[in-house]
């Protein structure tokens, strides 16, 4: 084919394409509107059955329990996947000095990007905590609370070096904490099931609306979402900072 | 649609173009944390503020950290 039918063709295909688009833009609901039932009956249920505040949440780790099970193992297996490949390939490039890409030597750090790399860290460890334990009140939850508080793992690394990160944060300690947390959240499944009610039902009390000690098995599922979460993405970024490490031979003094 | 939230979308619309255009993955990757942060701000004005959250943590942090990472290994390997 020329390239002028290919391109006639591939006009004739965008119009067709753009028409379609327009015509199923034309009948869109108006900007905001919500026309399904189910928000609107949990936005009215869920402070009352849960006595909850934030019904996102008790629709996340109550009544649709199961599929955010499932959610948080495909982080699980993310995570789990990229290790995997990573350390395959280093382990079949070991000899290869690697580049420090001014993530460790010292000359590149200034005094501006260490204080502000550590202020950086006080931050985003309160406020992502803050945030990871307060889903049932606040927006927020494990999995954004989680999020926000591993970007400390990120910052250390900027503001300290590589060396710190790795005693802050060795593999040996946040893979089994990141086990504990994906375990967890079946934990708690098989223990309601024993308590007698279905799988993830919750069977604890729920407290008082409003209260941090409240709204029953969500907090303590949300919790172990956010050790997962956290645990998940340090290690993700160790794992990256690996790759950008200074291969260090034998009798040789490893730069500061 | 309110005035704040017609004047984010433009703004996304017209970073997002930006990223596109620019060609070198080490400019883009910057401008692409710039995306995250009109995206927070998208979201936070369309009233979801928890996914704004966590398109901070992810778009502004964790993807330009593992991008850079990446962009360390391949310059590394055109150097040998």
């Amino acid at each position: 084919m020329s390239p002028r039918a290919r391109a006639l063709v591939t006009a004739a295909g965008g119009l067709a394409l753009l028409a379609v688009i327009l015509a199923g833009f034309a009948k869109l609901p108006d900007f905001g509107v919500y026309l399904g039932p189910y928000g609107t009956l949990v936005d009215a249920l869920a402070p009352i059955q849960r006595k909850i505040q934030n019904a996102i949440t008790a629709v996340n780790f109550d009544y649709r329990g199961l599929d955010t099970m499932g959610e948080e193992y495909i982080l699980f297996a993310a995570v789990a996947g990229l290790t995997l490949v990573l350390r395959k390939d280093r382990a079949e490039t070991t000899d290869d000095p690697l580049p420090s890409a001014g993530l460790r030597g010292s000359a590149v750090r200034s005094d501006a990007v260490r204080a502000f790399g550590l202020l950086g860290v006080a931050v985003t460890l309160s406020f992502g905590i803050y945030m990871a334990i307060h889903p049932h009140l606040t927006p927020g939850g494990g999995f954004q609370g989680g999020t926000i508080t591993a970007g400390f793992a990120a910052l250390a690394l900027v503001a300290l070096g590589y060396r710190p990160l790795k005693k802050i944060a060795p593999h040996n300690r946040t893979e089994p904490i990141e086990a504990v947390g994906a375990m967890g959240y079946v934990a708690v499944g098989l223990a309601t099931l024993a308590a007698g009610g279905a799988f993830l039902a919750n069977t604890l009390p729920l407290g008082g609306s409003g209260e941090f000690f409240s709204t029953g098995t969500i907090p303590v599922i949300n919790a172990c979402v956010a050790v997962e979460v956290i645990a998940g993405f340090v290690l993700v970024f160790s794992e990256f900072a690996d790759e950008t490490r200074r291969e260090v031979r034998d009798g040789e003094e490893s730069p500061p | 649609m309110g005035f704040v939230q017609g004047v984010a979308l433009v703004l996304v619309a017209a970073v997002a173009t930006v990223v596109v255009l620019v060609r070198d993955p080490k400019r883009q990757i910057f401008l692409y944390m710039m995306y995250g942060l009109v995206m927070t701000i998208v979201l936070a004005v369309l009233q979801a503020p928890d996914v704004a959250l966590s398109e901070l943590a992810v778009g502004s942090v964790a993807i330009p950290f593992a991008v850079l990472a990446t962009l360390v290994r391949i310059e590394h390997g055109r150097q040998k």
